[in-house]
């Protein structure tokens, strides 16, 4: 049905712009690129469709100027940075850790088990080698992520509880996770973390599809 | 030489007051809410406007406050109550370009779906395009909507999922309308999440809002 392409009417009407607003914001801000027909008339996709919309709500919600919904739209400006432009002191939570733990980032960096830390917001803080590969990104781009966002849509609420405050300890909580490199059962052991005036929440992951699987046996109890 | 400081057609346009009705929104104000939707509802000049580019965007918020452990249960449902009757308190606004007179969206959420707020709005939009709109609303299971189309056929069937469990039965859902006849567009969260979900499923299109929807419909129409 939308093979052929939706013309600049439709998308104005599908986004409450007008067809010269759109047309401005693909020549001055390369927003983006429609195909062309042999007429020469425009022809847009649906993901053209949703990108004006995340641009339009950039300016709208966020209070973004043009350019920076731009490039929030189209990924090239994380949350993160955003927050870093638009506040003058970034948040303590999204700073990166201290040189005195790099030892024990090194060692965290060799296990096969995935380690994330995140704040009580769900926000990223820090991650293992391991978590950063099955995410498919490197590991500067994680922080401020959301970690709900890396779980199965059906997990997200199980994902939000975990780090809901309070936080507490909790072993073996399962979640799927689902990335663009992993799809699968991940068991979790979590921990709260205080770090100056912050509680952090540190989470241990061993993947339960892989060979040698191991299920957690709660303490004092046998199989 | 740029005059930037012209204001051009539809640079207003984006400027809608979605952080204060957010604020709104989220101190339980209703009355408030209520001023700024009808000055959205001035400003841009239709209902439909107004649903996705004030309530949906604030209503996506709020869900991601609930993620990010921010606010609570009781907080959302309180929103989402003002949303809706912020929704059901605007005037129509009948487009001057309706669809032809008879055309017929059926509106459904099946099986054990509840979220309906999405569908209502959905509902007075596409009345505001001169459709007429059935309505099965909340936990309908799928031989009522069968019925409903063998006893009077719609070009359209519209199905909102914000949650889905289980994806088959929508997908055999999907598969029984279309052989009836009808086309079957889909929306909701569930889908919004996974952008790719609608064409697994096998419906005819995706509408992200209220305003997308009412141009995938209208092109449904013309086949």
């Amino acid at each position: 049905m939308t093979d052929a392409g939706f013309t600049i009417a439709e998308v104005a009407s599908m986004v409450g712009l007008t067809p010269y607003t759109i047309r401005a914001w693909e020549k001055r801000h390369d927003a983006l690129k429609p195909r062309r027909t042999s007429t020469d008339h425009r022809r847009y996709t649906m993901d053209d469709v949703e990108l004006l919309r995340s641009i339009k709500q950039g300016v709208s919600l966020k209070g973004l100027s043009l350019k920076l919904a731009v490039l929030r739209a189209q990924g090239e400006l994380l949350e993160p940075e955003i927050e870093r432009i638009k506040s003058e002191s970034a948040p303590a939570e999204t700073e990166p850790p201290p040189d005195e733990q790099a030892p024990w980032r090194a060692m965290a960096d060799l296990s096969p088990l995935i380690m994330v830390v995140l704040t009580s917001e769900g926000r990223i803080v820090d991650a293992n080698i391991a978590f950063a590969r099955a995410a498919g990104v490197v590991r500067g781009s994680l922080r401020g992520e959301r970690f709900a966002d890396f779980v199965d849509p059906h997990d997200r609420a199980k994902a939000v509880k975990v780090y809901r405050p309070p936080l507490q300890q909790r072993r073996g909580w399962e979640l799927n996770l689902r990335t663009k490199m992993v799809s699968g059962m991940y068991s979790f052991d979590c921990w709260p973390l205080r770090r100056a005036e912050l509680w952090l929440l540190g989470m241990i992951g061993r993947d339960l599809s892989a060979s040698g699987m191991e299920m957690w046996v709660p303490e004092g109890q046998t199989e | 030489m740029k005059a930037k400081s012209v204001q051009r057609p539809g640079r207003a346009r984006i400027r809608v007051p979605v952080a204060p009705f957010l604020d709104a929104l989220l101190a339980g104000d209703r009355a408030r809410a209520l001023v700024l939707s009808s000055d959205a509802l001035a400003l841009l000049g239709s209902r439909v406007a107004v649903f996705s580019d004030l309530l949906q965007p604030a209503q996506h918020e709020i869900g991601e406050l609930w993620y990010e452990g921010r606010i609570g249960v009781a907080d959302e449902h309180r929103a989402t109550s003002i949303v809706e009757a912020v929704a059901s308190s605007l005037p129509p606004t009948p487009s001057p370009d309706p669809v032809p007179r008879g055309s017929r969206c059926l509106l459904a959420a099946l099986g054990e779906e509840q979220h309906v707020l999405g569908l209502k709005v959905l509902k007075l939009a596409l009345e505001d395009e001169g459709w007429t709109t059935p309505w099965l609303g909340a936990r309908t299971p799928l031989h009522e909507v069968v019925d409903a189309v063998r006893a009077k056929p719609p070009r359209v069937v519209a199905l909102s999922a914000a949650y889905l469990p289980a994806v088959e039965p929508l997908k055999v859902a999907i598969g029984t309308l279309k052989a009836m006849g009808p086309r079957v567009l889909v929306g909701g969260a569930a889908f919004n999440r996974i952008p790719d979900l609608w064409v697994r499923l096998g419906a005819d299109g995706h509408g992200s809002d209220a305003r997308v929807t009412l141009v995938l419909a209208r092109r449904m129409l013309v086949r």
